[in-house]
């Protein structure tokens, strides 16, 4: 029987992966890569027909020539994987060995007979590209939080699978110290240039805060000013967030800054300047001084 | 021109792999037809690559030996030579082939291999992270893959000491240091290190280091090879579609209706 | 007729933008608006071989050509107007006259250390009672034994207080009128030399503009510059040059004016609509781009014909001419377009236009540059 795999060593991601692979599957069975017990059992329940998990690796791409040479047995019409750095090199060693295309970041994808599209984004955000593949396996990393795991239903299989010796030497992992706040938060205030000053940071805090939300920045803010950890900046090279709410406070909304909120429900700006990128980019805007706006609005919220 | 073999074992030979991509910032969209302008557009190294050459660089200065800069591309890509030699390099390596202009990461891997098992031994290749213009984060991973070779990928410290290669890895939870023995690929990142602006010696020698040219049958592959395996079937500019509703007043009553809003999107 | 520019020029220009953008950019507003040499980019300029770029490389500079130089200047003016005549008076007017009238152990002695930008260079001609009218000039030579004895005062010297070496213009021989003037090496700490208070100005404030006083200040007979008497003709050959140079700075200025003019018409909306939806402001961008691409013909064209071994005299006087005033008529327009927010230190259109001013008057004023230029017609 034909397959579906899907590659990911974070439970979530896996979760989207298998909702994505039962989006485009036409009577394949979908096949889960883990790497942990409990990734195993989540995604053996999620919408796996078979879950296999990697034991005794001492890092997830140690598995990639196992997997290769699995691959090349079992010949899955598809291979999605997730869109971690680690998950990103497992897809490109298996896509060279099969000289297969591999789809990056991709979303909307669709499947027609033989061949899938997908789209994705270029030159920084600017553009978006849709992309056709007709070879097989069909390859791709896919964006991340464009899916929704599915119920959970009956457990399937779950057998586990050992690898070689890799020719990387694991020596050590130093966990982040910072924890990425604005990462799953509901809420995100966007602080940009638009602040003249680090404390008044203050006033993102508060507001923040007040909505059960968390601060984030633009990448200036974090990496020129050093005014916020570079885990909390917001754009094509740092975080994407997909809140139901995004306030930007003095944000211009630079395309490399957009990419990263596109995907939020709602975007409200506030800057002083009206043609700002943001202004078109937002569903609610306020043209005016934030320094006068905010406080104001903190009072009205009662924070 | 036949290439240095290998030499002695302190001195390395790196190989830096870079593109000639259109500059970003001069990119614009027809706002109505959403159509990609791009008659203005120079063409630049891309970000990424600089910083791989820096990187390349920077070992070979540390342990002796030289950088070969490496580039497959169309005619167009021979403009990239004195820029790319103005960096530190000691020669270039240009493939070159009007078939470049539509290849996708597996062809670019698949030429950049072939080109490097034409030009023999080498200690490292050096790749960026990816592009700046497509920036799909492959190509330098299949080139390992392909040449049989350890990857990191996503590298933003390195060093070498006795033919081991040792680096840290910067991923979403910490930094994995990693060790390899040389022959070995790594792709990196941009805050590895900071391009050093080309100085005017260094610009003006650039024109007296050798460069080769190279075509895909030098590096054992036919035109098929060069087919892409993904076909782009249309670029458009992104939209966001957004509400566009302009707040007005002054200061309260701007504030009133953006709070209402707010509270009907959050409890608070 | 080729206009463009060769891959190795582009490239030079590519250095020159990358280290504006990148070093003189962040700090342009607050060295000018505390009047402060910014010390910290030489070593920076000299790493890149910005201190010396027409001169060879056996003699410690970049081996570029005159057009490389210009560009190099106008990239470091669009961003900083006291930046690039540092530059541009080191390299054209401190150097330059060792570089082409010393003697083989001047030149050894000096060149090197000032084309590497290990050293920086000064020209000193104007006096209080000498400006356009330069062969005035009342310092005097005297040659005692081994040494030189120089007595006078020059004013609004460029570099003063930061250059290590001094070419000064004295007075050999008063009966002679300019056949009576010599030129000189003075190093920094030659004894009885003293450098006076920095100016406070209207421009280009960052730059350290001083008098310099000889009070018997000696130096070593073998550093006099060139042959006795032909001092007047070094300080005019050096200023043509020089004239080059800024022109190149006036160019700069004006262009970065225009990009900023640019950028804020497009932003600032009034009426409902950007600015630059008006034909008002669309004819002003016009007419300023207009002057500056004649402004470039100009001053390229005299830097090309320096490095190509042609007279350059007439063509350095009518480019520094129509640059200068293009500079002013440009960063005033700029200020124009911006509005109230160009009056403020907001915006740097206003340190442009306090910049440009200056070049309609030094190395030359504009008076002077149209007796060059009619004299030459006339002869």
């Amino acid at each position: 029987m034909s397959k579906i795999w899907v590659i990911s060593e974070t439970q979530s991601t896996l979760l989207e992966l298998l909702a994505h692979a039962k989006g485009i599957a036409q009577g394949e069975s979908i096949v889960a890569w883990s790497f942990s017990a409990e990734d195993a059992q989540a995604a053996s329940q999620q919408g796996a027909d078979l879950v296999y998990h990697f034991e005794g690796l001492k890092r997830p791409e140690d598995c990639t020539e196992e997997l290769i040479k699995r691959a090349k047995a079992e010949l899955p019409v598809a291979i999605l994987c997730g869109n971690s750095k680690r998950a990103k090199e497992i897809a490109a060693r298996l896509a060279a060995a099969f000289d297969v295309g591999l789809i990056s970041e991709g979303f909307n994808l669709k499947r027609n007979g033989d061949n899938f599209l997908s789209d994705r984004y270029i030159y920084g955000g600017l553009c978006v590209t849709t992309q056709e593949v007709t070879a097989k396996p069909f390859m791709a990393v896919m964006a991340a939080k464009m899916a929704e795991p599915l119920a959970k239903g009956t457990s399937c299989p779950v057998e586990t699978v050992s690898a070689p010796e890799s020719n990387v030497k694991f020596v050590e992992l130093r966990p982040n110290q910072a924890k990425c706040d604005i990462c799953g938060a509901n809420v995100v205030v966007c602080v940009g240039r638009g602040i003249s000053k680090e404390e008044d940071l203050e006033l993102a805090r508060r507001l923040a805060a007040k909505l059960g939300g968390e601060v984030g920045c633009t990448r200036p803010v974090a990496e020129d000013l050093h005014w916020m950890p570079e885990e909390a900046y917001i754009g094509i090279s740092g975080q994407t967030v997909k809140p139901v709410l995004y306030i930007g406070l003095g944000v211009s909304g630079q395309i490399q800054h957009l990419s990263g909120i596109r995907d939020s429900k709602t975007i409200i700006a506030i800057d002083k300047n009206e043609n700002a990128p943001i202004i078109e980019s937002a569903d609610y805007a306020l043209v005016g001084d934030l320094y006068q706006i905010v406080p104001a609005l903190l009072n009205e919220l009662g924070a | 021109m036949p290439f240095p073999a290998k030499g002695v074992t302190e001195r390395m030979k790196v190989i830096a792999c870079y593109k000639w991509v259109l500059d970003e910032a001069d990119l614009k969209v027809d706002a109505k037809s959403r159509a990609l302008l791009t008659d203005r557009a120079k063409y630049k190294i891309s970000e990424y690559d600089r910083n791989a050459i820096e990187c390349g660089v920077q070992l070979v200065e540390q342990v002796g030996g030289e950088v070969i800069a490496l580039t497959a591309g169309t005619s167009n890509a021979k403009n990239s030579i004195k820029d790319a030699l103005s960096r530190g390099p000691a020669q270039a390596v240009l493939v070159k082939d009007e078939l470049m202009g539509q290849a996708d990461s597996a062809v670019t891997a698949k030429v950049l291999a072939g080109a490097i098992r034409k030009i023999g031994a080498y200690d490292i290749i050096v790749c960026g992270e990816g592009s700046s213009d497509e920036y799909s984060q492959q190509v330098g991973i299949r080139l390992g893959q392909l040449l049989e070779i350890p990857v990191i990928s996503f590298v933003n410290k390195v060093e070498v000491k006795n033919n081991v290669l040792r680096a840290e890895r910067k991923l979403e939870n910490g930094i994995e240091v990693v060790e390899v023995n040389l022959p070995a690929i790594i792709t990196v990142l941009p805050d590895i290190n900071e391009a050093r602006i080309p100085s005017l010696k260094q610009i003006l020698a650039a024109s007296k280091k050798p460069v080769q040219e190279l075509t895909v049958a030098d590096c054992g592959l036919s035109n098929a090879d060069l087919e892409p395996k993904v076909h782009r079937l249309s670029v458009l500019g992104a939209v966001m579609e957004r509400k566009q509703v302009r707040i007005e007043g002054d200061v309260s009553e701007m504030v009133q209706q953006v709070a209402n809003i707010i509270k009907k999107e959050v409890s608070c | 007729m080729n206009f463009s520019l060769t891959e190795e020029q582009r490239l030079i220009q590519a250095t020159a933008r990358e280290f504006a953008q990148t070093h003189v950019a962040p700090i342009a507003a607050e060295i000018d608006r505390n009047h402060r040499f910014p010390e910290e980019l030489i070593p920076k300029l000299a790493e890149l071989n910005l201190l010396g770029v027409p001169y060879p490389e056996e003699w410690g500079g970049a081996g570029a050509d005159n057009l490389a130089y210009v560009l190099v200047i106008e990239e470091l003016a669009k961003v900083c107007g006291t930046t690039s005549v540092i530059v541009s008076a080191h390299t054209s007017l401190g150097t330059w006259p060792i570089y082409k009238f010393g003697t083989e152990e001047q030149k050894k002695k000096y060149v090197p250390k000032l084309a590497s930008g290990e050293w920086l260079g000064a020209f000193a001609l104007t006096e209080p009672s000498a400006g356009t009218d330069a062969a005035a000039g009342q310092t005097t030579a005297v040659l005692d034994g081994d040494e030189w004895v120089l007595n006078g005062s020059k004013i609004f010297i460029t570099n003063g207080g930061y250059a290590n070496v001094y070419i000064v213009m004295a007075m050999t021989d008063p009966s002679q009128g300019t056949k009576g003037i010599s030129a000189f090496i003075v190093e920094k700490d030659a004894p009885g030399l003293s450098i006076g208070e920095k100016e406070r100005k209207m421009g280009i404030r960052g730059s350290s503009t001083t008098p310099l006083y000889f009070n018997d200040c000696r130096i070593p007979k073998e550093n006099l510059l060139g042959d006795l008497g032909k001092g007047f003709k070094i300080a005019m050959q050096t200023l043509d040059g020089g004239r080059i140079g800024i022109a190149a700075q006036a160019l700069g200025i004006a262009q970065g004016a225009l990009d900023a003019s640019i950028k804020f018409a497009k932003e600032r909306v009034q009426f409902g609509k950007p600015i630059a939806t008006k034909q008002a402001i669309q004819w002003m961008l016009a007419d300023m781009e207009t002057r500056i691409q004649a402004a470039r013909l100009l001053v390229y064209r005299a830097a090309w014909n320096e490095s190509n071994g042609l007279p350059y005299t007439v063509e350095a006087a009518t480019a520094k001419l129509f640059a200068a005033e293009t500079a002013s008529y440009v960063t005033n327009r700029a200020v124009q377009i911006h509005g109230g927010y160009g009056y403020t230190e907001n915006y740097p259109v206003e340190r442009a236009m306090r910049d440009a001013k200056i070049t309609e008057i030094y190395e030359g004023t504009s008076e002077v540059q149209r007796m060059v230029i009619s004299g030459n017609l006339l002869r």
